[in-house]
Parts: structure tokens; sequence; C-alpha cells
């Protein structure tokens, strides 16, 4: 007891030590406006107690231009990936929960009630305060407004009901659900990205603030025909540099342009231990080049600091050729989400529907793949085999789920197969019981960088060679996703989610039209039985599962009830896992504190979750 | 002559109402839309859409209703001088198509230029020195330079230059001028970087160039009228200046329809290798992406220009020639 006072004790003196050793610093490319009087000095641009964010390797040195190059302006992924700032934020592990614009919170009522506390003094890069009512404007005027916002974001919901939100005080939100939210803390983690809409600028586009006539002129003026059109171009961060932000960049250009810049927010609210004012970069240029390709060959010559997005992994020889040349590093980490096969349960051919929805068929499928062979031949080592039931960065999962139907065994496939009722003709390929002969077409989502085409004709020829004739093709890109959703596609290859998939129940439990692995099954449970298929029993309790998994506060309860979906998905096979394959980005000389080892998904934000913000550039080296 | 320029003039009026339905068909001919497309992009970094947000951001653009009605509420706003607005960029198309077109008609005006500089000189050379070495020597480089795609030419630019001079070309600017006013130094600044887009667009077309212009030439050059002139004491050069080599300018003439359009999209492909700011890949995504308005009007304004050109080089073509002028009046 004395012993655990005496640290109390000990680490408020570290804390008063600090704040008085450390008068803040800022980057003297604000110095000339601070001067000037156009900015406040750097105390009062931060909160009262700023967030310390602790530097990967050593702490950083101020200025330099963060070079990137992007495909176009949605490639620059300012509010998402390198804008990674959430009411609460994954850790640099990207494992736990921690504070991140609230620098504090409660959970009440056996997690019925969540309870945020903000900093007090942070402010939006224009100086006004961040107070609750920002997020009541958000919540009550943006998500709970039909016209602008036609979906209830479901993060805030459960159950399809919208929590209760309310705001005692300027400082404090408060979220209200009927029943516990067990997994509230690690969607807001993702999804509260999307949350920050600075009030005080976009009333003047919000009829509920402004009056008809003037807003109708704004409206008119702007070009667009609807308010709603207006107010989502004014929120948009890549179309508007005027609207105030909380991320360490704001864009400042408007595309389309040829550079897509993004400047320092000069009331960023995080330090580092020593007090310095976040971020170190000055400002993040972007390089609008017009494909992949073209980014590539310009990314091998050395013209970025620090590019992971739309490298191609099969240009990995040439990188490595020239990272002398170029200045460059470069790296090799893990993409956490597995690609995929999946299989449509409710085809729309009545003799083809029996099989693809039997679970030996999808065994078959699984066992007749040398995954380790694919990985070698077709990724050059730059993958390792997975099953596709998540992966081992995400909590719920075990390694023992990698194991079923992992090892190739064609021999074991064809059994099943046989067993199946598709017997093979003399020439070993297979029929349907009602006589036709058995012919699928594997139908492949076109990614960007392309060269995945060899991967899924090897991944036919092993099918071929158990008897399956089975064509991989190409989608063509618009309709790829939507032929899926429609259960038009049997054999669709895509990903799937590889770490805390439980944010977004799509992809392991059917539960809307974008549960590619059951699109029908999804629909019918999203619109409450009114169209799709309804789920069979076995179906029905990953979606039963996930519904008490959300109600869990328990931690270890939660983890079985995680585990015993993932479980069933090992078990019963319902994607055909083929490989993760690992992340390659270039890394320039001067381009500082990367840690040694990334994990890549949408769901961390990659490089969000590590925070872009204690990134720096070494001046001196070239 | 007036009654000929308005038949023509007159013409263009339902050739432009039928190309706007034309054009506005085929943007619609590929599946899918604007928001499929969206659902794509969102899927490709691992998101997804909410089905009931896709339906109703599919009502607000409009992509709900039948085609006619959509193609009747482009073709209203566009008799009103308003394209719509793009999907992609949340803008009118009218803005941001005239972005860039400034830099868009420079580069290509530019590229003509040095083109016809190019081409005109070598052409007249090698009709009146014919089986020269200057001529095989020309030819031979003319006929490497048309079977180049200039796409791989820019791509080989790009691959020399960055092996010789570990740069990589592309862009009108470099870094440090890229967001600075204008000034000599960015002027400067960006004759260093036009050289080699203009060169590999230039190369392509001289070579067509000369080839037309020495055939043409050299069936002129043995025509009587040329050894009568000759005869009669005339300078040689003001002799080739003033007939033949007019005669064998019409066919460029008469090719200033298609050029009007190329202006445009000619230096698509290239322009994406090289990263140039113009209008062609704003087309080529506006294409790709199914971003209805603005590719609608990008077809639609290439077909006027075509139209245009086509008017153009007829005028300019009665101008210069007066045989076509006097057609069909008994002399």
């Amino acid at each position: 007891m004395l012993q655990k006072a005496l640290i109390i004790m000990l680490a408020g003196v570290a804390v008063l030590l600090c704040r008085a050793a450390t008068a803040f610093q800022e980057p003297p490319s604000l110095h000339a406006q601070v001067e000037a009087g156009a900015l406040p000095p750097v105390e009062q641009r931060l909160p009262k107690e700023p967030a310390v964010v602790a530097p990967v390797h050593e702490i950083g040195r101020y200025g330099g231009d963060w070079r990137r190059l992007a495909v176009g302006p949605l490639d620059t992924t300012l509010d998402s990936r390198l804008g990674y700032e959430p009411l609460v934020r994954w850790d640099a592990s990207g494992t736990q929960v921690i504070p991140g614009v609230a620098r504090a919170w409660e959970v009440r009522e056996e997690g019925r009630s969540y309870v945020f506390h903000l900093r007090e003094g942070l402010r939006w890069s224009d100086g006004t305060p961040l107070t609750s009512e920002d997020i009541q404007f958000y919540y009550e005027d943006f998500c709970l407004n039909k016209e602008v916002s036609p979906a209830f974001p479901s993060y805030l919901a459960i159950d399809g009901v919208p929590a209760e939100f309310r705001a005692p005080d300027p400082l404090t939100v408060e979220f209200h659900f009927q029943r516990p939210n067990g997994l509230f803390l690690e969607a807001l983690a993702v999804h509260s990205i999307f949350m920050w809409q600075p009030k005080h600028y976009l009333r003047q586009f919000h009829p509920r603030y402004t009056g008809k006539d003037e807003l109708d002129r704004r409206v008119k003026d702007a070009g667009f025909e609807h308010w709603a059109q207006l107010y989502l171009a004014r929120i948009s961060l890549r179309e508007n540099p005027d609207q105030p932000t909380l991320r360490p960049f704001q864009m400042k250009t408007v595309a389309p342009t040829p550079r897509f810049i993004a400047e320092r927010n000069p009331y960023y609210w995080k330090v580092d231990p020593a007090g310095n004012q976040l971020p170190y970069i000055d400002r993040i240029v972007f390089t609008d080049v017009q494909n992949a390709e073209i980014l590539n060959f310009k990314a091998m010559t050395g013209e970025v600091d620090f590019q992971d997005r739309n490298i191609d992994s099969a240009n990995y020889a040439l990188f490595m050729e020239n990272r002398e040349k170029g200045g460059y590093t470069v790296r090799r980490d893990a993409g956490a989400e597995p690609i995929v096969v999946y299989v449509n349960p409710c085809s729309h051919d009545e003799g083809m529907r029996p099989i693809l929805a039997d679970v030996r068929f999808r065994m078959a499928l699984s066992l007749a793949i040398n995954r380790a062979e694919l990985c070698d031949l077709i990724f050059s080592g730059l993958a390792v085999p997975a099953r596709g039931v998540a992966g081992p960065f995400d909590p719920y999962y075990r390694p023992e789920f990698e194991q079923p139907y992992a090892q190739y065994d064609p021999e074991r496939a064809k059994a099943l197969l046989d067993e199946l009722g598709l017997k093979a003709d003399a020439h070993g390929m297979r029929y349907l019981p009602d006589g036709r002969a058995f012919r699928q077409v594997l139908h492949i989502f076109p990614s960007e960088s392309g060269g995945l085409a060899d991967q899924w004709q090897l991944v036919a020829d092993y099918w071929r060679e158990i008897g399956l004739n089975i064509v991989a093709k190409v989608d063509q890109r618009g309709l790829s996703v939507l032929q899926m959703q429609n259960a038009n596609t049997d054999l669709w290859a895509y990903m799937s989610a590889g770490v805390h998939w439980t944010v977004d129940p799509i992809w392991y439990i059917p539960w809307s039209s974008f549960s590619y692995f059951a699109p029908s099954y999804g629909r019918y449970v999203d619109t409450n039985g009114k169209a799709g298929v309804k789920p069979p029993e076995e179906y029905q309790r990953l979606t039963d599962l996930y519904r008490e998994l959300t109600a869990e506060m328990n931690p270890a309860h939660k983890l079985e009830l995680g585990q015993s979906i993932l479980r069933q998905w090992s078990e019963r096979t319902y994607t055909i896992g083929i490989a993760r394959s690992d992340v390659v980005s270039l890394v320039s000389k001067r381009f500082k504190n990367v840690p040694d080892k990334i994990i890549y998904s949408y769901r961390l934000m990659t490089p969000g979750y590590i925070g872009i913000e204690q990134f720096y550039l070494d001046q001196e080296e070239k | 002559m007036w009654s000929f320029m308005l038949r023509r003039i007159l013409l263009l009026v339902p050739t432009l109402f039928v190309i706007s339905i034309v054009s506005f068909t085929i943007i619609q001919l590929p599946p899918g839309d604007f928001l499929t497309n969206y659902v794509s992009n969102l899927a490709q970094s691992g998101e997804s859409a909410n089905e009931a947000q896709v339906a109703s951001l599919r009502a607000r653009y409009g992509l709900d209703q039948p085609v006619y009605v959509q193609y009747a509420h482009w073709i209203g706003g566009v008799l009103h001088g308003d394209f719509g607005q793009s999907f992609t960029y949340n803008k009118p198309v009218g803005t941001l198509i005239w972005e860039r077109l400034g830099m868009t008609l420079f580069i290509a005006l530019l590229t003509i230029a040095v083109t016809w500089l190019i081409a005109i000189p070598i052409g007249i050379y090698s009709a009146t020195h014919p089986y020269s070495f200057l001529d095989y020597f020309f030819t031979f480089l003319g006929f490497i330079g048309m079977a180049t795609p200039p796409f791989v030419l820019a791509l080989l630019l790009m691959y020399a230059s960055y092996v010789w001079f570990g740069t990589s070309v592309g862009g009108l600017f470099s870094d440090l001028y890229a967001d600075a006013p204008w000034s000599l130094g960015k002027v400067w600044d960006l004759v260093k970087h036009l050289w080699a887009p203009v060169l590999v667009l230039a190369v392509g077309g001289t070579t067509a160039m000369v080839r037309t212009l020495r055939a043409n030439l050299l069936d002129q050059l043995e025509l009587p009228y040329v050894v009568t002139a000759r005869a009669k004491g005339l300078s040689e050069w003001r002799l080739l200046l003033k007939y033949p080599v007019r005669l064998a300018i019409n066919p460029l003439v008469s090719t200033i329809g298609w050029m009007l359009p190329t202006l445009i999209s000619g230096s698509t492909i290239v322009s994406m290798v090289l990263s140039l700011p113009t209008d062609g890949p704003l087309m080529i995504t506006a294409l790709m992406e199914q971003d209805m308005y603005l590719a609608g009007s990008f077809v639609m304004i290439m077909s006027v220009l075509t139209v245009i050109g086509t008017l153009l080089s007829d005028l300019l073509l009665a101008w210069v020639d007066p045989r076509i002028r006097l057609e069909g009046k008994p002399s």
C-alpha cells in the first residue's frame, strides 16, 4: 500500500517536473506567424494537458516535406490512414485502446453508458476550442439527419437503435445504449475518425442554422442542387481546405492539381516528451500520378520519403536493385488481410447450389491448393500461407484455426468430391449429379496493381487437377462487388479481414449483402427478412454468437465468443484462404521514426496507428 | 461563298444534337455506374459501404432515374452552359475542364508548331532532293518515329533520364517552382521540363506530315506548269513556295479538322506517363470511374471540336484553293 502511494507520488512529481522543465517548443516554420501576431504563442495553442506521444526511436527534428505519390485525390487518405485521430485509438502495438481526442473515459451501467472526457483547450486548426457541442452537432445534425446521412452510422447504434447522446458540459460527452455494448471502444478506435465536424464552420451549410434563402443561394453558387450535396462537399477534407481539422496535417490544395499539399496544423494538440509540438514534419506533398505503374516507377527512382500505398510487391527485386541509387531502404511488413476465395452458398444455379453449399466441396477446394508452392512461385516468398480465418494479429485468433484442410492433399480432396456425387469422366473431369459437366468461373476482383492473374491461374490449375473445370477471369472493375452482392458470382477472389474483424461484422458474420461469404443470408439479416434468403441454422449461429459478443463486457467471455465464431469458420471453411501477402514499402534514408515492424490493415489505419505525427526528416542525411 | 458557309453552319445544329445523344449513350453503355465504381474503390482498400447509403447516394445523384431523364437533365443544363457536377471531384464539370484547358491548349499548340517547324522544311528538302542521303536518313528516322508509340517513347525517355541523370522526367515544374507564383525562374523551369513532352508528342505527327508533304510535292514537281515556270526563269525558291508547296499543303489544311479534338485527347497517354496537368488524363479517369457528366461533357466537347474543326478546314480550303470555292459554279 505504502509502496503504491509512493509510486503515485513519484509519478506526480515527475509530471510536475516535466511541466516545469519543458516550456513547450514550436516548429521554426511557425515563428514568423507568431511574431507577426497571426498565431498565438504555442502555450496558448496547445490544450492544458497536451497528449504526449513517445517517439518510436528518438526525439525528432522539425521541418521538411514528406514526399509521397498518389493516384488521384482519393489516394491521399488524409482523413483516414494519414489522419488517424479518433476519439479513442489503437496503441502503437495495434492491440489496446488508449485515449485519443478524449483524454479519458468511463464505462457505466455494465456497458450501457460510455462517458468520454475531452481535453480542455484542445483546438481546431483555426483556433476555436473543440467542445461537446461539436460532437453533438455531428450526432444530431449529421448522423440523425436523413437527408445528409441516410443511414445512421452503425458504430453508434446497437441492434439498429441509435445510442442516446448527451453533452452535460462542454468537455463531457455520453453515449447511452439500450443494452450493454461490449465492442464500442474498439469500434470507436476505427470508425470515430469521421466524427470531426466543426460546428462553428459547418453551420453556414446546414438548414438548421442557416436561413433557407441564404443556404439556397450558397448551394446554387457552388453549382449544386441540394444542400446535402454542398454539405458533403464541404466536409470532405480533400475538397475543402477551409474546413478546420483536428488532424496533424490539413490539405491546402484542391484537386485536380499536379501536387496535393497538406500543411501542418498549427493547433495540433500533441507534443513529444521534450515538449516539442508535433508534428515534426512541415508538409506532406503528394505528387499526383495517373496510374499505379507510374507510381512504382517514380518510387523506384527515389522520389518518395515513405511510400506504402500502391507499391506493388511484384516489383520487390527492382526496388532492391535500385535502393542504393534511389537512397531508400525497402521494407517488407506483414499485411494482416488474407487473400481468399469466397464460395457463394446461394447460387442461382439449382444444380450447383447444393454442391457449393456443401462443406465437403469447400474442404476439397482447400485441400487441393499447395499453398507453400504458391507462395514461392507467385509471391516470390513475399507471402505466407493463410486459411483466411482472421490472422495472427487478431485478438480472437488461435494458431490451431490455421490447421484444418490447409495441408496439400489432392487425393483426399478427390475422395471428398466423389463422396459428394461429383463423378469423374474418362479424362478425370467431373460432372454434376444432374449430368451437366462441372464448369465454374473464378471471378477475380480487379486490383489496381494487377499482377494477380498468375496467382489465380495457378489456383484454378490446382482445382483442375482434382477434376474441377474452373477458369480464372479478372472481373470488370465497376461490377465485381455488385455481382457478388447479388449472388451472381459463385466463386470470387478478394480479401478478408485479418485483424479486429469484430468492428465490422460483414467479413465473418452474415450481416448485410456486403458479407461476401453469404451475401443472400446477409441481406436477409440486414432487411429483417424482407429480402435475401433465410440463413440456415449454421449461419444463424454466427449471427447469434456475434450479437452475444457485442453485448459481452467480460473480456474472458468476449474472447471465448469471438473464438467460437472463428472456430466454426475454421471447421466449416466458408472461404478458401490462400495467403497473406507482405506489404512492400520504400523509406528514404532521411525519413526517421518508422518502427521496425508494422502491421498493415484498414482497421488499424496503417500507418495511422503508429502515429504519423512523430515521423521526422533528418535533413542532413541525403 | 456566303451561302456555302451558311449551309455548313446550319448543318452543325442537327449534327451536334445527334452527337450529344450518341455520346451520352456511349457513356451509359458499360454496365454499372459511378456508384458501383465507388463501392469498388472502397473495396480496394478493404473498406465497405452500407447498402442504404449506396441506395440514397444513387437517388441523390439521380442515377436511379431512366437514361432519357438523365439525358434531358444534362442537355438542359448544357444549353445554359452548365455541364453538371463531377461526382469524383464534387465540382462543376465546366470549372474542372476549364482549369486545365489553358495548359492543354498551350502544350497542344506548341506541339503542332514544333511539328510543322520540323516537318515542312524536311518535307520540302526530301521532295526536292529525292533519294539523296539526307532523304533516306530522314525517311529512316521518320519511320522509326512513326512506328514507335509516343507513350513508349515517353517511357524510354523517363528510363534514360533516370539511368543517366538520376531523375525522372515528368510534370511541368520542379518541386522548387511548382507552388511558386509566375516569375522568370518559373518560366525557365517550365521550358526545361517542356521540351520532353513536346518532343515526344511531336515525333509521331512529324513523320506522317513529312511523308505526306514529300509525296504531294513530288507529284507537283513533275507537272508541266512547274517546268514552264522554271523555263520562264522564275527563281527556284519563289517557284517552289508559291505554287507546288501551296498545293502540297492542301491535305495538311484539310486535316486541321481532326487536329482540334486531338488538342485535348491526342496527348492523353503521354500526359499520363509524364504526369502532365492537362485535360487528357482527366478525361480518361472520368471514363474509367464512370463520372457520367464529366465524361459526357468531354465526349461532347471533343465532338464539337471535330465538327468545328471540319468546318474550319472546309472554309480554309475554300480560301486556299479556288477550285473548291468555285465548285458547282459554271466557270
